[in-house]
């Protein structure tokens, strides 16, 4: 039985590019880089999961392409410290972090009619259709 | 005396007559607005016979246009707070106090992490609508819709107190300096 297994297994890493078969000569033949690379993606997959399902609000902050992105002035400088020289800087960037706050409003809000009865129910589909 | 109760009196009649005459507008504003969202056999048979549409439509342009508004809105307020945060050296430097934006930042993230919560529960209903068959219960369907509706204002204004609070903490600071 133990001998069957052994033989299997053996059977199994020599098909896989495990163990390197009597004509090959090279150790990096093609099967052994498919497995490798398959490896390697499973270890990618595994990391992202492992991260996605260790914080159930993760799949929130998956990139979404296509929709309206913060611009970048929302990301810059968002580590280093500002040095302020006078009191004017401080008040500049209070007042600047205010024009930011309020230009928020333009990358999405739930205020619009997204689940009025007319969207939902998609009455534009009544209108009569002009002939042409 | 009894000529200003007479008045009063008088004057009561046209006031009253007036409301009444009005209130039959009330009462058809109030149920004409019911009425809309009330199930009925017209919205029943339009859910089952766009049933694919409207699917596609809640998940593929509301829920993810919502999902990516979140996403703006919670990073952008992250983002601030930062800013608001990196005040402090400027504050000990010119000798001025720092506790109350401390303390104001403190509560405000408070509140960012309620928001979050109150999106996940938006999101879960979110998934629960589009989890009923509308070919085969529209009714419940309409229901869930009504629930994700109520949620969904919830959220909104949410999102608006916040940044009322967010901007009158950065008004409290701006009038310091």
């Amino acid at each position: 039985m133990v001998k069957k297994i052994k033989k299997i297994l053996h059977k199994l890493a020599k098909s896989t590019g495990i163990k390197r078969h009597p004509h090959e000569h090279h150790s990096f033949t093609l099967r052994r880089l498919i497995l490798s690379a398959c490896l390697f993606s499973l270890v990618i997959v595994s990391i992202s999961s492992w991260l996605f399902y260790k914080d159930p609000r993760s799949k929130y902050d998956l990139v979404r392409p296509g929709r309206r992105e913060l611009p970048n002035s929302f990301k810059a400088e968002e580590d280093s410290s500002i040095k302020f020289e006078s009191k004017d800087d401080i008040k500049v960037e209070i007042q600047h972090i205010q024009s930011q706050l309020k230009s928020l409003d333009t990358y999405g809000n739930f205020t619009n009619d997204a689940l009025s009865n007319d969207k939902v129910l998609q009455n534009y589909l009544d209108q009569p259709v002009l002939e042409q | 005396m009894v000529k200003i109760k007479l008045n009063s009196k008088l004057l009561s009649i046209p006031v009253l007559l007036g409301l009444l005459s009005m209130s039959p507008y009330f009462v058809n504003r109030s149920y004409a607005f019911n009425e809309d969202n009330i199930y009925n056999q017209e919205i029943g048979s339009k859910i089952v016979s766009r049933c694919d549409i409207i699917k596609e439509y809640l998940s593929k342009t509301v829920r993810i246009s919502e999902l990516a508004a979140r996403q703006n809105r919670v990073r952008g307020w992250e983002y601030i707070l930062r800013r608001l945060d990196n005040l402090e050296e400027g504050y000990i430097r010119f000798n001025v106090d720092h506790s109350e934006l401390a303390s104001a930042l403190v509560s405000l993230r408070q509140q960012l992490e309620q928001f979050k919560v109150d999106f996940e529960a938006y999101d879960g209903e979110f998934q629960r609508l589009l989890s009923v068959s509308c070919k085969l219960d529209p009714q419940n369907f309409w229901k869930q819709l009504e629930t994700l509706r109520s949620f969904r204002s919830g959220i909104a204004l949410s999102a608006e107190n916040y940044t009322n609070n967010l901007n009158s903490a950065i008004s409290v600071e701006d009038k310091k300096w």
